[in-house]
């Protein structure tokens, strides 16, 4: 009896201490949170705010898309379901009735086929729409969007990345004429309340009648700061991507640290077009020849990993583990050097921000007997550089790694203006052609995985490291990584469904 | 009774030599300014690359074929129609903004002058008075504490001195704000505001007073040490002059002119020249955009900021010319 009493009393305090418990008695609501970051992103609406990511999440947090994505996947946004009609190259969304815009207007299939038709008129820099043909509103809230040509980054470069907008207000107007007070009104789970270019601050209130469920931040804030550490420190903001190196201090003044990565890459690009790097076995002595562990170790004072020569981050779902792992080999390096007895002196043009690791590039090739000069210039100006092929190395680095895996197609051939511009291998043309119109996640795998590998082999830009991205925060949100990043992979926690308590 | 004017007025009036020489300054101004405009406009569109470059080099971005707000060519009939667009009034759209330039402008702006107009007040006021009374009683503890100082702040890089004064008055003892101009979204033009601007613009006006005044301090007191000893001080002391008047009002106003110079010049930089300040405070100001202006590309907002700001230049040094040909006669006579 006594020990039926015991267990009847213990399980008594579990359930009495699991419903006290603060995530039982008092769901997430706070009334204030601020984000704390360097710069100003520009007016958060679509046209308005600076094409980059923390200019599309500040947007993000006003305007929703069709479908968005959590830690898992795709999930359902302003359409509750959708489907693919391979046939007729057709994808139908439902949308939710109850969505509403901030001026109490619904949001019917019509603003979705309104948002396609005025961004093909209109390009917004952040959405690509040459591979959609046109949408139709087959009902109040279904609607079917044509494409011209299977597109199997759809999903997320439009219906997870497409801001969309309020027919009634965007119509008969362009993005330059538009009222500025109207350009802010979106369907999002934040009302816009005010910016402040001058001071770089952004005021969102929770939207109280948001269809997906209760906003739990009453007012959200990004501000502009000077040290987001300090800032943290005086308890100024409640959360900032800070320098890996404060994590330690943060998490003991109580702070939550989360490191993840960046899915952005630091890259050697190589003129491959010009002598002697036109040689596959000259590329690769420059490979061998470079420490890469070193570089992580003293650039990113070990905050980073090596970079995969597939270009992929292990982090991505799409990466391919089997690519050949190529270690720092100097002696290496000289043996393949010696079909080139007097290798001319190579120009490296590096950032101001990568003036270190440019500087242990050129000792690394110093090493081997490859003369070396770094250039640091202003970095736009070595985009240029790039752009018009004016260079034979360079140190460049983009974002994007860990979404859609179409990002091969842009940064290996495409028209991205970093793009390697390698196109000397048939192959490899052919399968980035079907990267784009594989339907089938199974067969897009493998045509992702030879990518990768015929990259790594044929070596036209030397990946080099992955950074981390470090973000403090004071733990009242539970804030997490979106699989493969927001909208197209950027890569910060800020996602606004940490911020929603979704309706069952 | 009716004045006539004589026949030969307007021959002796265009014939002045203080006309000349009025229209010789004005000339040089109105010559200089379209010099520095040629030179920025040609020099921003010398920069390699553009808008499209600049929103290109972002992967998840599509640059459209042509960007609003783009530079345009370069060349001399393209100058001309810039002219002319300014003249009227066309100072075009920020790509970043998309805001008329002129709007943007004029929101950073207030904030650059307030900075640097009590700075440079604080600085040279302080500097001048402490280089007065520090040459009254040279060697004196005062001389040797403000020169001592002034040689301290003097070598100090700014964003050092800023960062400490940060530390100190932000971090250890919370005493000011870490950054920003106010406390974002305080009505304007209330008490708050201004109360709340004030707190804001504590540490980044003592850091740059701290790092002017040495400037302001070491000309006086230098010039306060040659003009003490020159006859017409003996001649002062021997009516019996109080101390305090010989320094003030014979002594330093024959020092003041140097000092004014440096006024002017310094004058000139208030407007783009805080960059340091600006980065430090995160303190909104014309500097920092302009800055940041030149690394997107955003030529147009950059040719409106380039051009305020020479227009600003121009017009302190015209001002400082003016101040100083009435305060010395020497200069005037001389027609410089």
């Amino acid at each position: 009896m006594k020990k039926i009493v015991r267990w009847g009393m213990g399980a008594f305090w579990l359930v009495f201490l699991v419903l006290s418990s603060p995530a039982w008695a008092k769901p997430l609501n706070i009334d204030r949170y601020v984000i704390g970051d360097r710069k100003d992103w520009g007016f958060p609406a679509p046209y308005f705010h600076y094409p980059r990511g923390p200019g599309y999440l500040r947007m993000s947090m006003v305007f929703d898309t069709l479908i968005w994505k959590d830690a898992k996947g795709f999930v359902p946004m302003l359409a509750t379901s959708w489907r693919y009609e391979p046939k007729r190259l057709t994808y139908t969304f439902d949308l939710n009735p109850k969505a509403r815009w901030h001026d109490g207007r619904p949001v019917t299939a019509e603003d979705v086929t309104f948002t396609i038709t005025y961004m093909k008129q209109h390009p917004y820099p952040w959405i690509d729409l040459s591979h959609v043909a046109g949408a139709t509103a087959v009902a109040e809230h279904r609607v079917v969007i044509q494409l011209t040509r299977p597109y199997a980054p759809f999903l997320e470069d439009v219906a997870g990345s497409m801001p969309i907008l309020p027919r009634h207000i965007w119509k008969g107007t362009t993005p330059q004429a538009i009222d500025r007070k109207k350009a802010g009104i979106g369907c999002g789970p934040f009302i816009l309340k005010a910016y402040d270019a001058a001071q770089g601050a952004y005021a969102f209130a929770a939207n109280p009648r948001y269809y997906r469920g209760t906003v739990m931040v009453k007012s959200l804030r990004f501000q502009k700061v000077n040290d987001p550490v300090f800032a943290l420190l005086r308890k100024d903001i409640q959360a900032a991507v800070v320098p890996p190196e404060a994590g330690a201090l943060l998490r003991r003044k109580g702070y939550t640290v989360v490191s993840s990565p960046t899915y952005w890459v630091l890259k050697l690009l190589i003129n491959h077009r010009r002598s002697p790097m036109n040689e596959l076995r000259f590329r690769r002595a420059l490979l061998y020849a470079i420490d890469r562990k070193l570089l992580v170790k003293t650039v990113l004072h070990g905050f980073g990993t090596v970079a995969s020569l597939g270009l992929l981050p292990p982090q991505s779902p799409w990466f391919n583990p089997n690519l050949p792992k190529i270690a720092c080999d100097p002696a290496k390096a000289r043996e393949l050097l010696k079909a080139f007895p007097r290798p001319r002196p190579l120009t490296l043009l590096a950032p101001g921000r990568f003036s270190r690791a440019a500087e242990r590039i050129r000792q690394d090739f110093g090493r081997v007997g490859i003369r070396v000069t770094v250039q640091t210039m202003e970095e736009t100006a070595i985009d240029a550089m790039i752009q018009k092929g004016g260079f034979d190395l360079a140190l460049s680095g983009h974002g994007g790694l860990g979404g859609d895996p179409r990002i091969l197609n842009d940064v290996i051939a495409g028209d991205f203006l970093l793009s390697e511009r390698f196109t000397e291998d048939p192959r490899l043309n052919a399968l980035l052609k079907k990267n784009l119109e594989a339907m089938d996640p199974k067969k897009r795998h493998k045509i992702v995985d030879e990518i990768q590998l015929i990259h790594a082999r044929q070596i036209p830009a030397i990946p080099l490291y992955y950074p981390m991205m470090t973000v403090a925060h004071d733990g009242r949100v539970p804030w997490f990584y979106t699989r493969g990043g927001i909208s197209k992979g950027i890569p910060f926690p800020f996602n606004k469904d940490a911020l929603i308590r979704k309706k069952p | 009774m009716s004045r006539t004017v004589p026949a030969t007025f307007t021959g002796r009036w265009i014939s002045s030599p203080a006309l000349v020489r009025g229209t010789r300054t004005l000339g040089g101004y109105v010559l200089a300014l379209g010099g520095i405009l040629f030179l920025n406009y040609v020099l921003l569109r010398l920069l390699p690359g553009d808008i499209q470059t600049v929103i290109g080099a972002e992967v998840m971005t599509r640059a459209p074929a042509a960007a609003p707000g783009s530079a345009g060519p370069s060349s001399l009939a393209a100058f001309g129609h810039y002219l002319l667009r300014i003249l009227k009034g066309e100072w075009g759209v920020s790509y970043f903004f998309h805001r008329p330039v002129l709007q943007v402008i004029f929101q950073f702006l207030p904030w650059s002058l307030v900075l640097g107009f009590l700075s440079l007040a604080a600085a040279s006021l302080l500097g001048i008075v402490l280089g007065v009374e520090a040459a009254g009683k040279a060697d004196g503890w005062l001389d040797r504490l403000a020169t001592g100082g002034a040689v301290v702040f003097m070598s100090l890089p700014g964003y050092l001195l800023g960062i400490l004064l940060l530390v100190l008055f932000s971090i250890l003892l919370p005493l000011f704000p870490l950054s920003g101009g106010v406390r974002p979204f305080t009505p304007a033009w209330s008490l708050p505001f201004f109360l709340n601007a004030l707190r804001h613009l504590a540490l980044p006006w003592l850091t740059l007073t701290l790092l002017m005044f040495p400037e302001y301090y070491l000309l006086t007191r230098g010039g306060m040490d040659l003009s003490l000893r020159r006859p017409f001080i003996l001649t002062a002391r021997g009516k019996g002059l109080r101390e305090r008047v010989i320094r003030y009002r014979h002594a330093a106003r024959d020092t003041l002119i140097p000092v004014l110079t440096r006024v002017g010049i310094q004058m000139g930089h208030l407007v783009t020249g805080l960059v340091f300040v600006e980065v430090v405070f995160a303190y909104p100001g014309v500097g920092t955009l302009a800055f940041e202006s030149i690394q997107r590309r955003d030529i147009l907002l950059m040719d409106g900021i380039l051009l305020i700001s020479a227009v600003w230049v121009v017009l302190m040094n015209l001002a400082a010319d003016l101040l100083l040909r009435r305060l010395d006669p020497r200069v005037k006579e001389a027609g410089g």
